[in-house]
């Protein structure tokens, strides 16, 4: 539960665990996901996907499918009004760096990566609209391919697109790097691989579009970011008013719903056809067609003081794009930031690459690039303690970063760094270690701290907005954009708006995720709802609550400041009350509005030179510890999680319950990353197209995790809060690998940390 | 080949005329209008489509409505009562274990089927009941506490 | 969501009546009983039969029968849940209680059947995939395609075996009673697989397997490990069944069958000879589990390399032979989560 910071006010549901205002449809199956809504008339489609990594279209021919029984329409490029989509930061701006627009609706003469679209079908059946698809006549001629980011950067390699296949590039360079290893007492070096992951949400993308009476195209999607309608518009060429999404509750997204799925062939069909038009991907097609998360190769060398201290940090990141830019230029940024660690190091060396491949694009996904690096500079800050024989919590606790220190990038850091009482605690919470069970068996016990991003990068300028009114009999409406990804985004908001306002949470409504009727929040990604949104919404029911407060001093003939409002009533300090529809209609009689709109910006910055360290890249960070008992059979390799502890510091636990939900979630996600989950690919050719091989950890796989909440209060959400969405993934991979090395002495550099390579680390694989 | 089957769902009889290679997922979602069931990977591999056959958690994915008519079908629908919560509903909805919600329908049937059998089951009992349907938000800590929240109910009269 | 493709549907109500609708269709016909294996290989296009002959209707191919002192009887359609559970089997062939307990999840062993196991379609990385997916590779020969894409100059296929229940059902010396409209035929189950993962089975396609024979328990203790990454969902990467016959702490006779290394379950008969006379001491338990190791021959087309599933071959054997000798550690897992 949450720790006891005091922070002075006393609040009336801030920092409650309440059940969230969606969880009893969500129990009772009331709430209509994506794939839940059917329309009158309504056809159904499928996408054409290549099946070749790599080829040109020689042939695509779709009369003989167009003929087909049943079939409304069947689309290729040429029927995209504007067939380049751009990996833009919607709603915001472009002024992105290297960032290119290079994604098509639909493939045209070139496929680059295996399940790439190509054509689209519309059919009054399921079944008609696949076997249409299979019916179009298409012929591919392979083109030789690059399938990993060495080959692609390897003279001669074939280029991917046209410019080359860098796609994109960033370096950081602080202090003399020679002389402080000429300093230091050991120098570890390492190079670590992550793998290719998959969001895996359990509800494939799915939406159902059609056109309004109006003659607005509405599409009504499992997003987490409604403003892909501009998208969708620029796709189509319409106005962008004449598009709306409305976004359903997500079944996950987890950052691969993040770019757009299905939401412009189903505005494409919609406007084609005038028909509504649902389309659910299958999960093998969402398996094998969406974006997914970078490997990365890190190289890694490490120098540190005999008192643990790390003055020198000199590193190469590399990482694998797939074949479109997506999001992996910002992906990368957030690697180079964060590649250091959360500690202090005078002399740093960051050169970081994202190269184009003909793999599986990768782009968003849960910690966004800056938890790829966690299971580097943990691993080797591990390895450091190791060499100098340091307690691990004391050696974080040396190098941990402070308020008023710097980044490497030239970012001061502003607000309170939790780390050393993180690391304590997590630690602490592991208890007595667990005896082995039996003489084969070792047991160990690792440590990881993070620090991750939250709030989008400064200078993409980013906003929200969210509008807060009272109805006449005094109930709350809050209309904000928000996506509700799951993580109880919506309920926070409702929950601030309350305390605020005085009145009880089921007295609030909550409008969400609609692009034409809620006023727009920004994405659900970058862990970055809470402290925009919730900014927002804070603002809003601040204004409103002067606005009510005004009215009702003049009805008391009391000053506003003497004046609260407390369960649906004003009260005055002497305990008299005033019944708020009293108040709401005196509001309608002098002309006070009863609703106020907020727009909340973010502090914003200018793109920072990172190779001189100009400063500041994202507004502030979440930090967290974790640690894990695991036991290791040392006779198979097999690892087993046996406890496992997370603290974070969210700054403040708007809903603690949530708060809990996003830590163990996020911990048992990243736990699947480090021990099991990996997209196979070979030569392209995507090997992992099911549950079956995409191994999503059972109940049967983890423990139990021990979500420690700390509250410094020093976050830029509301109240204090930080974002708490990413943060708990990055850790775990790395806080089992070290306890790994601590039951065994084997260090795997390679994720997942299967029993195979465990084994091997043993030496259980010499023959 | 269409079959005409009457199929008993949360103790309504209904009279479908589907195509026989329609699974008991497809017909639920799309002949019946109960759209509570989800669909998760249509091969087995997650869970999320559970449903209740004559109290037994199944795969709705891979089962034949035609091998059903005898049987007494339960899907989420089914299990509150007169607008009231199924104490495993009220205790998923007070401890957080629905988060996205997706997985919540076969998690809640599967745990129904379980403390039919077994009232007071242990966590590690909880846990080898619930191994077969997926949860990618959770990290599965609250759904194991609100299926204990909900034995203790269940077992202690209100 | 991918659907299965049309077919009909026979729900016969006994075995003669499923026979003789076999042998009217011909090879357009397919038996299914719990489906959770046809259905997903006839989402992907594996299989497009016109006709299927569903078992679930058929009460006589339900249930267990008969008690350890003679024999036990096992309806083919009883589901691997019952069989996981049931008193007798649990308690006189326990191997085959744990192998049914740990294939999959429990909802699939809800539905899935011993039988249905047993004859369970052998698998494949290249062949394990969608229609459209295979297409692009090039198909393999297992089904629609001409070569072995694991080893493409391979005149055979290298599928692999993929059933819990199999080996250990060998391993008890169990037969399997088959079933056509020409008669009827009892064998023992080592004769019903065969070493293609195409043609895995001696069944012919108008025979029913009904009854899963076991014979007498006659003081034979059995056990079986499975190899798997996750605590659930997963297929075996490996399968060891143990079975000895002790006279007093000696033993008179043994077998050991290796799953998930080949495309039928692998005897190891020189390793099980090397027990026989002998105690099981951790000595005997080591030399005969380097002996077992030596048969196994995985390919790499399912999961994890095949020095490593050979290694844990080895493993394997030793941890099963100690668990029935009394020396394994209390508390070790029938699952190897790896």
């Amino acid at each position: 539960m949450a720790s006891a910071v005091a922070l002075g006010t006393p609040f009336r549901l801030v920092g409650r665990p309440l059940p969230r205002h969606d969880a009893r449809d969500k129990v009772a199956a009331a709430t209509a996901y994506a794939a839940d809504w059917a329309m009158p008339g309504m056809l159904h489609a499928a996408v054409l996907r290549s099946p070749y990594p790599s080829a040109r279209i020689v042939k695509l021919e779709t009369a003989g499918a167009q003929r087909m029984p049943g079939v409304a329409v069947v689309l290729t490029a040429k029927d995209v009004p504007r067939n380049t989509l751009s990996t833009d930061v919607p709603g915001q701006t472009t002024a992105v760096g290297p960032l290119r627009a290079t994604l098509y609706v639909l493939a045209l003469e070139r496929v680059r990566h295996q399940g790439e679209p190509v054509a689209l079908v519309a059919a009054e059946t399921l079944e008609q609209a696949r076997a249409a698809a299979e019916a179009i006549d298409v012929e591919y001629e392979p083109v030789p391919g690059v399938f990993g980011p060495e080959a692609a950067l390897a003279p001669g390699a074939p280029r991917v697109h046209e410019g080359g296949n860098v796609l994109a590039e960033w370096r950081i360079a602080r202090g003399d790097l020679a002389a402080a290893f000429a300093r230091a007492a050991v120098v570890v070096e390492g190079e670590y691989a992550t793998q290719l992951v998959d969001a895996a949400s359990l509800e494939p993308e799915a939406g159902v579009a059609w056109i309004d009476s109006d003659g607005v195209i509405t599409i009504r999607v499992s997003t987490q970011v409604i403003e892909h309608f501009r998208d969708v518009a620029e796709a189509l060429q319409v106005p962008q008013n004449r598009v709306r999404v409305i976004g359903t509750y997500l079944g996950g997204g987890f950052g691969g719903k993040e770019d757009v799925t299905v939401e412009v062939y189903l505005g494409l069909l919609a406007l084609k056809t005038g028909r509504p038009v649902r389309m659910v991907w299958t999960r093998q097609e969402s398996l094998l067609a969406r974006a997914k998360r970078h490997p990365y190769r890190m190289r890694y060398r490490t120098g540190a003081l005999a008192t643990g201290e790390i003055v020198a940090q000199q590193i190469e990141l590399l990482a694998d794009a797939g074949a479109y830019a997506y999001l992996s230029a910002l992906v990368l940024l957030y690697s180079t930031v964060t590649a250091a660690g959360p500690y202090r190091a005078p002399a740093v060396r960051v050169e970081a690459r994202v190269a184009y491949t003909n793999n599986p694009p990768t782009s968003a996904m849960r910690g966004f690039g800056a938890m790829q690096t966690v299971f580097a500079y943990e691993s080797q800050i591990d390895q450091i303690a190791r060499a100098l024989g340091l307690d691990p919590v004391e050696v974080r606790g040396v190098n941990a970063l402070r308020r008023g220190d710097s980044l490497p990038v030239g970012q001061v850091l502003e607000t309170h760094v939790a780390l050393p009482e993180l690391a304590a605690r997590a630690w602490a919470a592991l208890g007595p270690p667990t005896p082995p069970r039996a003489p084969h068996v070792r047991v160990g016990r690792g440590l990881a701290c993070n620090f991750q991003p939250y709030g989008r990068i400064v200078w993409l300028h980013d906003w929200s907005s969210a509008w807060v009114g009272f109805e006449m009999d005094g109930s709350l409406v809050v209309r904000c954009g928000v996506p509700d990804v799951g993580g109880g985004q919506a309920s926070s908001l409702g929950q601030i708006a309350a305390e605020v306002l005085g009145v009880d949470f089921d007295r609030v409504s909550l409008h969400i995720s609609d692009s034409a009727l809620t006023p727009l929040a920004g994405t659900t990604t970058a862990s970055r709802q809470l402290y925009m949104s919730g900014n927002a919404v804070l603002k809003a029911a601040r204004e409103l609550r002067a606005q009510i407060l005004s009215v009702a001093a003049s009805l008391l003939g009391a000053d506003p400041t003497a004046l609260d409002l407390a369960d649906g009533d004003v009260v005055t300090r002497d305990g008299r009350t005033l019944p708020l529809p009293t108040v709401l209609s005196q509001c309608a009689r002098v002309g006070v509005p009863r609703s106020h709109l907020a727009v909340y910006h973010a502090p914003a910055g200018e793109p920072v030179d990172l190779a001189t360290g100009s400063g500041k890249v994202f507004p502030d960070y979440t930090f967290g510890a974790h640690a894990a008992e695991v036991e290791v059979d040392t006779e198979t390799g097999a690892v087993r999680v046996l406890k496992y502890a997370a603290a974070h510091d969210v700054g403040r636990a708007i809903n603690p319950q949530s708060v809990e939900g996003q830590i163990q979630g996020g911990a048992v996600q990243g736990l699947g990353y480090g021990l099991m989950e990996e997209v196979v690919v070979e030569e392209g050719v995507n090997l992992t197209t099911s549950f079956a091989s995409y191994l999503v950890p059972s109940a049967a796989d983890v423990p139990d995790v021990d979500p420690i909440v700390v509250e410094s209060g020093e976050g830029l959400g509301p109240f204090g809060a930080r974002g708490i969405g990413e943060p708990p993934i990055g850790p775990p991979a790395a806080a089992v690998a070290n306890a790994i090395a601590d039951a065994t002495g084997a260090r795997v550099t390679r994720l997942p940390l299967t029993a195979e390579r465990v084994a091997a680390a043993l030496g259980l694989l010499r023959t | 080949m269409k079959a005409r089957l009457s199929l008993t769902v949360n103790g309504e009889t209904h009279d479908v005329l589907v195509p026989v290679h329609k699974t008991l997922l497809e017909v639920l979602r799309e002949d019946l209008g109960l759209t509570g069931t989800k669909h998760g990977c249509e091969l087995g591999e997650c869970g999320t489509c559970t449903v209740l056959v004559d109290e037994v958690p199944v795969l709705s994915c891979l089962a034949l409505p035609a091998d059903l008519a005898d049987a007494a079908i339960t899907t989420v629908e089914g299990m509150a009562e007169g607008g009231r919560l199924h104490p495993l509903q009220q205790a998923f909805a007070e401890l957080g274990a629905a988060q996205c919600g997706y997985c919540t329908p076969g998690i809640l049937l599967t745990a129904q089927a379980l403390l039919a059998d077994r009232p007071s089951p242990t966590r590690q009992e909880i846990k080898e009941a619930l191994a077969g349907n997926l949860c990618r938000c959770t990290g599965y800590t609250k759904i194991l506490d609100a299926v204990e929240l909900a034995a203790l109910r269940v077992g202690v009269p209100r | 969501m991918l659907r299965l493709p049309p077919f009909t549907y026979l729900a016969p109500r006994t075995v003669d009546d499923a026979a003789k609708a076999l042998a009217s269709h011909g090879g357009a016909a397919m038996l299914v009983a719990g489906g959770t294996d046809l259905y997903p290989n006839m989402k992907r296009r594996q299989f497009e039969p016109s006709v299927l002959v569903g078992l679930l209707a058929i009460r006589e191919l339900r249930g267990v029968r008969g008690g350890a002192r003679e024999g036990v009887t096992l309806g083919s359609c009883t589901t691997l849940s019952a069989v996981a559970v049931h008193p007798e089997i649990a308690a006189h062939y326990p191997a085959l209680a744990t192998a049914a307990g740990l294939v999959s999840s429990p909802q699939l062993r809800n539905m899935g059947t011993i039988g249905g196991n047993v004859c369970v379609d052998t698998r494949c990385n290249y062949y394990n995939q969608s229609y459209e997916w295979r297409k692009a590779v090039g198909f393999c020969m297992k089904r629609d395609g001409a070569i072995c894409l694991v080893a493409p100059r391979s005149p055979r296929c290298w599928a692999v075996s993929s059933s819990d229940t199999a080996p250990v059902l060998w391993s008890l010396g169990a037969r399997v009673r088959l079933r056509s409209a020409a008669g009827e035929r009892t064998i023992p189950v080592e004769t019903l697989f065969r070493d293609d993962g195409i043609e895995y089975l001696a069944k012919r396609p108008d025979e029913i397997l009904t009854d899963i024979l076991l014979p007498p328990a006659d003081g034979w203790r059995s056990a079986y490990l499975k190899l798997r990454r996750r605590g659930s969902f997963d297929f075996p990467v490996l399968g060891v069944a143990v079975a000895v016959q002790m006279e007093g702490d000696v033993v008179r006779d043994a077998r050991i069958v290796v799953g998930a290394v080949a495309s039928q379950p692998r005897p190891a008969p020189a390793a099980a000879a090397a027990l026989v006379g002998g105690r099981l001491t951790s000595e005997l338990i080591a030399r005969v589990a380097e002996l077992a190791a030596g048969p196994a021959k995985p390919l790499d087309n399912t999961d994890f390399t095949h020095p490593y599933r050979k290694k844990m071959t080895r493993v394997f054997v030793a941890r099963a032979l100690a668990s029935l000798a009394g020396l394994a550690p209390a508390g070790e897992p029938a699952a190897e989560v790896a």
